[in-house]
């Protein structure tokens, strides 16, 4: 998935863009709430002022943008953190990407979460989206755990993920999610 | 008990709760980072509401909302469903948007009061 494959140690440096997608948009750096609304803003105008990408698409694409973005902003501290926003002509796709550090114990549970994501249809997953609505635990900013189920409903499934090794005790979390052309 | 009224911004929904209408309205888009931290005076504000006799129109207009604003949704809906109040859920969707459409329906399966999905133009 990384641009620089051959690349020993991977490294933020790298983009998680598949060769010869064309980046559309990126940042690196400290996600927070500031950062989320000037992001959001510039997607959407790009959306909005594109006119083959249909409403639902677009509508799609912003509520992918806004989970990936809302969950750096809970989930990593580093100034190491990447979102990248890209398009394939070939694969005729949207595809939206962020990156961040994670330790052993929340690698262990992304992963856990995601093979669980992974091995079930589209009516089981929005079964257990249903579950986990229903119930009271939840996050300190609110979520509960959905965003990865979320994820993967908005994108029917398109979603990618990898750990890489990165210094010190810490992974390199890659999560990308694709959006398929959808008619008005 | 005051009506609420609070204008709708890029990432919170605007809120029209009427007291002698019995109505709570939500529209616009609702992906706040600390969705808790909106939502927490609305869900009071709702179970006094309830706390009296009389129905109850809920009416959910939202064009986007996070995660975080869906599990906020769902605790407001299960404090007017668990009163002794009788309401009405009006769900409203953009035709073609499929998962707003969807939502609603789960919302529907979940909560135990009568919802109306209705469609709006795009």
């Amino acid at each position: 998935m990384y641009s620089e494959k051959n690349s020993p140690t991977p490294s933020l440096n790298q983009y998680p863009v598949a060769q010869g997608d064309v980046i559309i948009f990126s940042y690196r750096g400290v996600f927070k709430e500031q950062t989320s609304t000037h992001i959001l803003n510039w997607i959407e105008r790009y959306l909005n002022s594109n006119s083959t990408v249909t409403r639902p698409e677009s509508k799609k694409i912003f509520r992918v943008a806004v989970e990936l973005i809302q969950n750096l902003i809970h989930h990593s501290s580093t100034s190491d953190s990447l979102f990248v926003f890209s398009k394939s002509e070939s694969e005729n796709r949207f595809s939206l990407s962020s990156t961040n550090l994670v330790d052993t114990k929340q690698s262990d549970e992304l992963v856990s979460a995601l093979c669980a994501i992974n091995t079930i249809s589209e009516d089981e997953l929005r079964s257990l989206k249903k579950s986990v609505m229903t119930r009271d635990s939840r996050s300190e900013h609110g979520g509960g755990g959905m965003g990865l189920l979320e994820l993967a409903k908005l994108s029917n499934g398109n979603i990618e993920s990898e750990l890489l090794p990165s210094h010190q005790d810490k992974l390199l979390f890659c999560l990308s999610v694709h959006i398929k052309p959808i008619k008005a | 008990m005051d009506n609420i009224f609070i204008p709708g911004t890029p990432k919170t929904p605007e809120v029209s709760f009427i007291v002698d209408a019995r109505t709570l309205s939500l529209s616009g888009r609702s992906i706040p980072e600390n969705s808790i931290e909106f939502y927490s005076s609305l869900i009071a504000w709702a179970d006094t509401l309830c706390s009296s006799e009389g129905f109850v129109e809920v009416n959910i207009n939202l064009e986007y909302f996070n995660t975080s604003s869906s599990k906020c949704l769902m605790d407001l809906l299960k404090r007017i469903e668990s009163a002794n109040v009788e309401a009405q859920v009006n769900w409203h969707y953009e035709e073609d948007d499929e998962d707003m459409l969807e939502a609603g329906e789960d919302y529907d399966a979940i909560i135990d009061l009568p919802f109306k999905l209705i469609i709006t133009e795009g």
